[in-house]
């Protein structure tokens, strides 16, 4: 409901809010009931940490509330000044993926289907979403926690506001949440998967992860994508990296080794393999590492420099 | 309204030079992170150099909306480069989740009321 057509121009308000109405009878198709299927009794992620949020707070309650029932107790009132954003009177939907991470617990948004949904809060997680409450030319942004469903009355259970475990009618709920794009997040422990964890996206959640939490929860993140996709050897990379700052030199280098076990042609494997080898007094195999990979072009530059100390500490140790 | 742009403006500076060594720093750290590891695979180069730039910009702009500046740089350094872009680009176009229904539902109707008897002129052309 973008476009309003020259006309009486009260004629305009009334268009409005028929398309209003008519939005709200969108949206429980096929799909939906096929979503609800697999479900024969009501669902209930018990107990979800509740936080009544307070004035334009939507977001920081929601994310208090997952966070929480991650099992990272936070404080309410560092995370509205973590994500609410004064000028805009609410919260950023990145900016909360930020601040899971910030939390040690990684932000995972859902593929945009009620069954995604549906699956995570059978797994027993409660899932944040956006909802628009208003239209689509007029839209009222809020976010909620789904704890909850009851495929027979067709219900949603949800944290909402300053109301804990409220049950809204599933149709008029999706049509709400799918106004907002069907935007959904779990906040994961990092030593769980989502219950459909696409491999090439889950590995860059881990990535920009591992940027911004402790490193030993970027391990154990790592450790746990390498049971699931031992032989990618990002996830080698990934515990490498964390083993260095963590200050394990030893385990770093066993663990870039890995990672080049699986790709011989892995140049961030070989240069991090090299730059530890080198801290852990073996210049001279740095050395070697870091001549091979003095042609790349990305990388050549950063290995010729660390080349040169490497050649002289080799030189020294002879 | 002149005098905010000023102002903003000059915070931005002013934060943007507060920034400068935290940018060194992490563009000379030791090894290469999953993060450019991955971008290397994908696109075959790094670009993280431009996403710590554009981090800096995202601050001042997260400042002059009423960000504390401590704050502001702790919440830009948790943004993955991707949602670095975005908020850079697209920031006046992103939701932000605010309140409940009760709130809307009024305003709503008060708005269609008033536009009815003509106080306002939102819906019309």
């Amino acid at each position: 409901m973008t476009v309003i057509a020259p006309g009486p121009r009260r004629a305009a308000p009334a268009l409005a809010f028929c398309a209003f109405l008519l939005a709200g009878c969108a949206g429980f198709g096929p799909a939906a009931r096929q979503a609800l299927e697999p479900f024969d009794a009501p669902v209930r992620v018990e107990p979800v940490a509740f936080f009544p949020q307070t004035e334009l707070h939507c977001g920081p309650a929601a994310l208090a509330s997952v966070l929480e029932t991650s099992g990272r107790p936070v404080n309410y009132s560092d995370l509205v000044d973590r994500v609410y954003l004064p000028d805009r009177g609410g919260t950023l939907q990145v900016e909360l993926l930020a601040a899971a991470r910030s939390h040690d617990r990684i932000p995972w948004v859902l593929a945009p289907q009620l069954s995604s949904l549906l699956a995570e809060v059978a797994a027993g997680r409660p899932v944040l979403v956006l909802e628009n409450q208003g239209v689509r030319g007029l839209p009222y942004w809020h976010y909620a926690v789904v704890i909850g469903f009851d495929p027979e009355r067709a219900d949603i259970i949800q944290h909402s506001g300053t109301e804990a475990g409220l049950a809204r009618p599933m149709r008029r709920w999706l049509r709400d949440w799918t106004l907002a794009g069907r935007w959904a997040v779990v906040t994961l422990p990092p030593d769980q998967l989502p219950r459909s964890p696409e491999r090439e996206r889950w590995l860059q959640t881990l990535a920009d992860f591992e940027a911004v939490a402790e490193p030993r929860a970027a391990l154990l993140a790592w450790q746990t994508a390498a049971e699931r996709w031992p032989d990618e050897p990002l996830v080698w990379l990934g515990q490498g990296n964390s083993r260095y700052r963590l200050g394990a030199l030893d385990e770093a280098i066993a663990a870039f080794e890995q990672a080049l076990k699986r790709n011989p042609d892995q140049p961030a494997a070989a240069y991090n393999l090299a730059v530890v080898l080198l801290e852990n007094d073996q210049p001279c195999r740095a050395a070697g590492r870091l001549d091979a990979l003095r042609q790349h072009p990305v990388v050549g530059e950063r290995a010729a420099v660390a080349l040169e100390t490497a050649r002289e500490s080799c030189n020294q140790a002879r | 309204m002149n005098r905010n742009r000023i102002r903003s403006c000059l915070m931005a500076c002013l934060f943007s030079l507060a920034l400068l060594p935290l940018t060194t720093v992490q563009a000379d750290a030791g090894l290469i992170s999953s993060q450019e590891a991955l971008a290397l695979e994908r696109t075959g180069s790094v670009e993280q150099v431009q996403a710590w730039l554009q981090r800096d910009d995202v601050a001042a702009e997260l400042v002059s909306m009423g960000v504390d500046p401590v704050r502001a740089q702790q919440r830009v350094a948790a943004l993955s480069p991707e949602e670095l872009d975005a908020m850079a680009h697209r920031l006046d176009e992103m939701p932000a989740g605010a309140g409940v229904i009760e709130v809307l539902g009024v305003t709503f109707l008060v708005l269609i009321v008033l536009d009815l008897i003509g106080v306002l002129n939102i819906f019309g052309r």
